[in-house]
């Protein structure tokens, strides 16, 4: 008996497969598969697949999920083995009228540092502005996270640039992710099944952004039966439909949003607003197959576009293209691997009309087209390596002009004018290890290798400086189609360490380093559709960032409560800005106006998050500091970052009176953005000019906001599927004028004779401007 | 009628602009911030021309931005403006800080121009270069009937000229009616930089002056004129440092402190030892035509 055990011991077998949501059939992704009483474990990855390689004999498994039933199987290994799972949502069933889901503490264990998430669920709970589910301005309220503002999607991470923020759409980078300049973000909350953010310890899977990764998946479908999600908002309404093309083997998702303020155009009595138009749609596409045990397939597609104009006179309109075709593959039940084939596209146009001979446009872009490879391979729960490699070719569009008819062609003498495309190639490979040395004590560790390629047919150039920074071209170089004109090669380290001081307590660590090629030229405070992407090239050296970070994680389990406490310092490496006066728009020069530097945040995040009972919610606060300092700005002396905020608040609460009625609440405080101010004034040419102080001399004051919303569930009517719910909400109730836009200007006042404004003498004044004050809304959803 | 302006760098601003006007009803309120205080430092405004006049430089200094008075002049500098032909002219405190030439003068193009200022102490220089000038060919007007969002009905006038080449020719505009300068858009300035038209309307075919379709108009000046005005443009041909002081200066006396706009910046002067200001050297060339 003794020997036969010791001999079996020895023979070690694999059990994988696929956790699924019973009801709808979705991948479940970071379900923990626990190996009962053999301290080991693993978690499901991003297709909800998981393989356990153990020595043959019986288990208990146990498969958990945050807003799920455990799932408790016994497994006698004897041979290889397939096991999929269906995991029950844990609904609390007083009337059948709502699913509202129990949430549990999540393990300190399982918890990586720097990664944040939140569920849709929670998400659809916080109210917003003008009752938008909005993905990307929820996650403000997370540590770390902070919203460049008002009217605006952007966000900054751990002070970071917005465009240091690698947004994945099923993989597919998302180049602006603003609907309406930035009002909304353009992911419809319907069609989102998981979201999170690194915005540290970035695993060597990802790379090509310096700050953080922002990785968003759609739903797949459900594959049990047909169902829609939808409503109607005060902007916008929305419409989900799903089901299976083959039961339990292959599932779509449509998904649309169309805004519909402009709907109600004809009704004004204005001109000018008849004439406008200002709407956004958007449309997420997604189809699955399963082909057979070992192969399976996705298709995904976003598409979204708004557009903004004034009768025939100037229209604007801009959009992302996405598709993603991915193929998973099992090698064999221990090899994982995903093959994603992928294409984003992100442009816009403006056209003008001022006569007929003069109907001019102006375009410009960005598009990829990527080849992606994952592979998992599983050797042991303690053990796994990934590793892969992906390359994306990317164009840029930097400028078109256009006359639009024969009228203006005659008049400017000529059709258009084109600045040159560009043609990059960034290439990674990358291998990482996790490996678990003991209960405790874990360690992911990796590198990847990126490469990038400046690829002709190009045209660039060499210049000279003046004394300003006035760049004056001194050569030309041309290159031939194909021809790999400039490289850059940067190896990028990642470590993640985890430690657990007991099953309540951990302490966790990371460094990565990170580079970036491509990058948005901007020098406002914040980004706009209208800023183009450049790439790295000759006269531009990629950004590189190194960050480490440690963090202190805490569960009180009786209280419902998880805690941690995490600090950062980032260092970034060849930052631009542009010098004073540079012509940022439709210049092949551009690169000829920058200027470079470094900038560097440091802070610590500080979250208590309460899981369990009928009030749940969160508190976070961030303290820290992102400076900035950039030869040629500020005579050379470091400044406040724009990104700089001192201190972040945020508190976001929900309570469950009964299963028809949830209010939630949110309070936001944060320091206010840097501002460079007058310190002195002269006249020129009979006019008042202020004269400024270094760079970000002062700031804004501070902001600060508090939002409700309530939600009430309709009772669910016998038999049937259809289900609907009433939310209400009001953004900003106690109507805190915040600063949007600060002035320093002359004091006008109204001739009492003409009615025009004039100039007063000598009197100059501070004025701000706040966008929103008080904004209630109202949305009716519903299911079925 | 601000098509004047539409030009293709400033589309940051116009989109929020737009957006603005359009979906917010914004909140504006006047209010108090505590700004520091600087040192003041000299300015120097002045422009010298091919034109014959006497020549004038005002000098004053900086004051806080707050202040409620006149900024204050300087009176008790030694102001002379010299060329590289060996010419040197005092200029004399006149009051209120105007320093002016004892006689009319006018520039040579082809000869640089330096600006020399003693004031407590300090010495301050700057100088230019005159330019050639383009000549205006012709200066016409016609009647433009349609209000259409961008341009009112009425008279308006246009130039024709050659265009010098090659390009890097940077121009000024003033324009007068009936002796009253027109400038609600601020300066009109135009550059060849950035394609082949601009207020010269060279593609504009000659032949056509005498019966403009409205429809294909030439690109007026963006002022419109009734029947009876005398309508004088003055063309100044400056160099790109001047250009881009008055683009900034421009600027910075309309900077909007929104997000979405660039940091404020202190336009770059030409005159040295810290003090703001620009002194200009222009080729001038003017032409009056009446609205019959």
């Amino acid at each position: 008996m003794f020997s036969i055990s010791a001999v079996t011991s020895a023979q070690k077998f694999t059990v994988s497969g696929q956790v699924t949501d019973s009801r709808n059939g979705e991948d479940i992704i970071g379900t923990t598969v626990i190996v009962k009483n053999a301290g080991l474990g693993t978690v499901t990855n991003e297709y909800g697949f998981y393989s356990l390689t153990i020595a043959e004999g019986t288990y208990t498994l146990i498969f958990q999920f945050t807003g799920y039933k455990d799932l408790i199987k016994e497994v006698t290994l004897e041979k290889n083995t397939v096991l999929n799972i269906s995991l029950d949502q844990d609904v609390e069933t007083l009337d059948e009228a709502v699913v509202t889901a129990k949430s549990k503490i999540e393990k300190v264990e399982n918890k990586e540092i720097s990664v944040v998430s939140l569920d849709i669920k929670t998400i659809k709970d916080i109210p917003v502005v003008f009752g938008e589910v909005d993905v990307l301005k929820t996650i403000t309220f997370l540590p770390g996270i902070q919203s460049l503002g008002e009217g605006n999607s952007g966000i900054s991470v751990r002070g970071g640039g917005q465009d240091q923020n690698l947004i994945l759409l099923d993989e597919a980078t998302v180049y602006n992710a603003a609907h309406l300049l930035g009002f909304f973000s353009v992911f419809n909350g319907d069609a989102i099944k998981d979201l999170e953010v690194y915005k540290g310890g970035i695993p060597a899977k990802y790379g090509g952004r310096l700050s953080s990764l922002i990785d968003i998946r759609m739903k797949d479908g459900n594959n049990k039966r047909f169902s829609g999600t939808g409503g109607l908002g005060t902007i916008s309404s929305r419409l989900t439909l799903e089901g299976p093309i083959v039961k339990d083997r292959s599932s779509f998702m449509v998904a649309g949003r169309r805004s519909y303020i402009d709907l109600f155009r004809p009704l004004s009595k204005n001109e000018d607003i008849k004439s406008s138009r200002l709407y956004f749609y958007d449309l997420n596409l997604k189809a699955n197959y399963d082909l057979d045990d070992k192969n399976r397939i996705y298709l995904s597609g976003y598409f979204g576009r708004d557009v903004f104009g004034f009768s025939e006179l100037f229209s604007l309109n801009w959009g992302n293209s996405t598709a993603t075709l991915r193929w998973n593959h099992l090698f064999s039940q221990k090899f994982f691997s995903n093959l994603s084939l992928i294409y984003s596209d992100f442009n816009y146009g403006i056209e003008f009309k001022f006569a007929e001979n003069a109907n001019f446009g102006s375009y410009q872009g960005i598009s990829n087209w990527s080849a992606k490879e994952d592979m998992s391979y599983y050797f042991s729960p303690k053990s796994r390596l990934g590793f892969g490699g992906q390359f994306t070719l990317f164009n840029f569009e930097p400028g078109r002009f256009e006359a639009l008819n024969a009228e203006t062609q005659a008049t400017v003498g000529g059709a258009e004018l084109i600045l040159p495309t560009k043609n990059a190639l960034e290439s990674a490979l990358y291998v990482e290890h996790k490996y678990e040395f003991s209960e405790r004590f874990n360690v992911r560790y990796g590198v990847r290798l990126s490469v990038f390629n400046n690829i002709g047919k190009a045209r660039e150039f060499a210049y000279v400086y003046s004394e300003d920074n006035v760049p004056t071209p001194t050569d030309t170089f041309q290159y031939r189609s194909g021809e790999v004109y400039n490289t850059y090669i940067g190896p990028e380290p990642r470590l993640a360490l985890s430690y657990n001081l007991n099953s309540s307590s951990a302490i966790k660590a990371s460094y990565n380093r990170t580079f970036q090629y491509i990058q948005q030229a901007s020098n406002a405070a914040t980004t706009l559709p209208v800023d183009q992407w450049i790439s790295a090239g000759v006269n531009i050296k990629p950004q590189r960032a190194d960050q480490i970070a440690g963090g202190y994680f805490r569960n009180f389990e009786k209280l419902g409560l998880e805690t941690s406490v995490e600090v950062y310092y980032k260092w970034m490496n060849n930052q631009l800005d542009y010098r004073n006066g540079a012509a940022l728009y439709f210049n092949e020069q551009l690169d000829g106006e920058l200027l470079f530097g470094k900038a560097w945040s440091y802070g610590s995040e500080f979250f208590i998050k309460r899981v369990t009972g009928k009030t749940t919610g969160f508190i976070s606060y961030t303290l820290s500091k992102t400076k900035r300092q950039i030869k040629g700005i500020n005579n050379g002396e470091p400044y406040f970052d724009n990104n700089d905020r001192r201190h972040s608040l945020s508190i976001v609460m929900t309570h469950n009176f009964n299963d028809r009625l949830t209010l939630s609440g949110t309070f936001v405080l944060a320091t206010g953005r840097p501002l460079t101010v007058p310190v002195a004034r002269h006249m020129y040419n009979g006019k008042i000019t202020p004269i400024y102080g270094d760079r970000n001399n002062d700031r804004i004051p501070s902001y600060h906001r508090s939002d409700i919303g309530l939600t009430l569930n309709n009772k669910k009517k016998e038999g049937k599927n259809f289900r609907s719910s009433w939310n209400f909400s009001i953004y900003n109730f106690y109507a805190r004028e915040n600063p949007y836009i600060v002035n320093f200007e002359q004091v006008k006042e109204e001739d009492p004779v003409t009615g025009e404004d004039i100039v007063v003498d000598n009197q100059t004044q501070a004025v701000q401007i706040a966008l929103f004050k008080i904004i209630p809304a109202i949305t009716w959803n519903f299911t079925f | 009628m601000e098509f004047y302006f539409l030009k293709m760098n400033k589309r940051r601003s116009i989109i929020t602009a737009l957006l603005l006007i359009i979906v917010l009803p914004a909140c504006r309120q006047v209010v108090d911030w505590d700004l520091t205080s600087v040192e003041p430092v000299l300015v120097v405004e002045g422009n010298i021309s091919t034109a014959y006049e006497p020549w004038e430089i005002q000098l004053s200094m900086t004051q806080d931005y707050f202040a409620k008075v006149d900024p204050p002049v300087v009176d008790d500098a030694f102001v002379t403006i010299s060329d590289d032909a060996g010419n040197v002219d005092t200029l004399a405190h006149r009051g209120g800080g105007v320093y002016v030439s004892a006689n009319a003068n006018r520039c040579v193009p082809g000869r640089t121009y330096t600006l020399t200022v003693k004031s407590r102490g300090e010495t301050y220089r700057s100088s230019g270069y005159c330019r050639e000038q383009l000549p205006i060919d012709t200066l016409f007007y016609f009647y433009f009937p349609e209000k259409n969002g961008f341009i009112e009905p009425g008279y308006y006038v246009f130039e024709l000229a050659k265009e010098i080449q090659p390009k890097g020719d940077y121009y000024w505009w003033q324009i007068y009616k009936n002796d009253t300068l027109q400038d609600e858009f601020g300066y009109i300035l135009d550059t060849d930089e950035f394609a082949d038209f601009s207020f010269f309307n060279v593609h504009y075919d000659a032949d056509k002056i005498g019966n403009i379709d409205p429809d294909f108009p030439p690109r007026p000046f963006p002022f419109g004129f009734d029947p009876g005005d005398v309508v004088t443009v003055e063309q100044y041909c400056i160099d790109k440092s001047m250009y881009d002081f008055l683009n900034e200066t421009q600027i910075q006396q309309n900077k909007a402190g929104s997000p979405f706009d660039a940091p404020p910046s202190n336009p770059i002067g030409n005159i040295s030892n810290g003090a703001f200001g620009y002194f200009g050297v222009m080729n001038k060339e003017s032409r009056s035509v009446r609205i019959p």
